[in-house]
């Protein structure tokens, strides 16, 4: 076993990334799960909850947990870098809170990637998850190509699971829309939350949203405002076609504009603006 | 109206987002939420059926 066919799971210690890890797991004898901080989230060390799951059932040796790593800096450079350009192109677009975040995830992913010499990704992005820019097939793709800079490979095992929630998961926050009924498809969809219930891991197939769901994974209330915006304004005024359009778009350039960022980063690794945003090794 | 309503209230508490730097905009968000929390059931139609699910 090599450093190259170790993989790095992007992991909140939710549902899908649980899956994600275990079946990197399955994959590879060296799982580094890599979990973030910043300012907005609370409770991240509750990411610790599955980690000791996974390890109870693949090994402990097989995981790798680095300590949490702060992407504090990242974020504010992704979510303001160009404001005023942007604000006149993309308007509210600056408001996709989840998607800065998971841009400024992916950067600091990409650093330590090259510092450990891992040269696979994945996360437990998902297509139900659709108001999510960054799980946006799309968007995801974009991503892909940012790795490719570094020579790594971007993937997303989980992504054509169904679930029992779908993109109406988290519409009933904070009583923001209507929430659909639970389990609209019966008892056989495959989803990542059966899966993991069948392994033992969840004491049941649905816990999106409860509370055994808390005590899993961060929680961030800036995701209230990106709620608002995409649903209120974006769908309740439009369509998910048209907001789509827009997601895309807008990342488009931020993709763009961190391309250059990853490709100064890897013609000099120990200095430039990607190095200092990242911070120091994880 | 309601649709009109929830428009008019997603595009002036963006708006006001959009001034905001990062700190403050952390800070508003929450708040946003709180007041969220005390949104009439009926003004939001949540299923009932969905109420054990919690907030993010």
């Amino acid at each position: 076993m090599t450093a190259s066919d170790a993989i790095a799971v992007l992991y909140s210690g939710g549902t899908d990334s649980t899956l994600t890890a275990y079946k990197a797991g399955e994959r590879s004898d060296r799982v580094h799960l890599v979990t973030y901080r910043r300012l907005g989230m609370v409770r991240v060390e509750n990411s610790e909850t599955n980690v000791a799951q996974l390890r109870a059932r693949l090994g402990a040796e097989r995981f790798v947990r680095p300590p949490l790593m702060s992407v504090d800096r990242l974020f504010r450079h992704v979510s303001y870098e160009r404001y005023l350009p942007d604000l006149v192109r993309h308007g509210f677009m600056l408001l996709t809170t989840c998607g800065h975040c998971k841009l400024a995830m992916h950067l600091r992913t990409l650093v330590y990637c090259h510092d450990h010499g891992v040269s696979r990704v994945w996360d437990g992005a998902n297509q139900n998850m659709s108001i999510f820019p960054a799980q946006m097939s799309e968007v995801i793709e974009m991503m892909q190509g940012l790795y490719a800079l570094a020579d790594v490979r971007y993937e997303t095992p989980v992504f054509e699971y169904e679930d029992d929630q779908g993109m109406d998961f988290g519409s009933a926050l904070y009583g923001l829309n209507p929430a659909r009924s639970k389990n609209p498809g019966g008892e056989d969809r495959r989803t990542t939350g059966r899966e993991l219930h069948e392994l033992g891991i969840l004491p049941q197939p649905d816990v999106k949203g409860t509370a055994h769901d808390k005590k899993m994974q961060a929680r961030c209330f800036q995701f209230v405002l990106f709620n608002l915006c995409a649903r209120w304004y974006y769908l309740e005024g439009g369509s998910l076609d048209r907001y789509r359009d827009r997601v895309i778009e807008y990342y488009a350039r931020k993709i763009e504009r961190s391309r250059r960022l990853v490709t100064r980063f890897l013609d000099d690794p120990s200095r430039g603006e990607l190095r200092r945003l990242a911070g120091g090794p994880g | 109206m309601l649709k009109r309503t929830k428009i008019a209230i997603a595009f002036g508490a963006s708006a006001v987002g959009l001034m905001l730097p990062w700190r403050a905009r952390v800070a508003y968000s929450e708040i946003l939420g709180w007041v969220a929390q005390l949104v009439p059931p009926s003004f939001t139609s949540v299923d009932l059926d969905d109420q054990d699910r919690e907030g993010p």
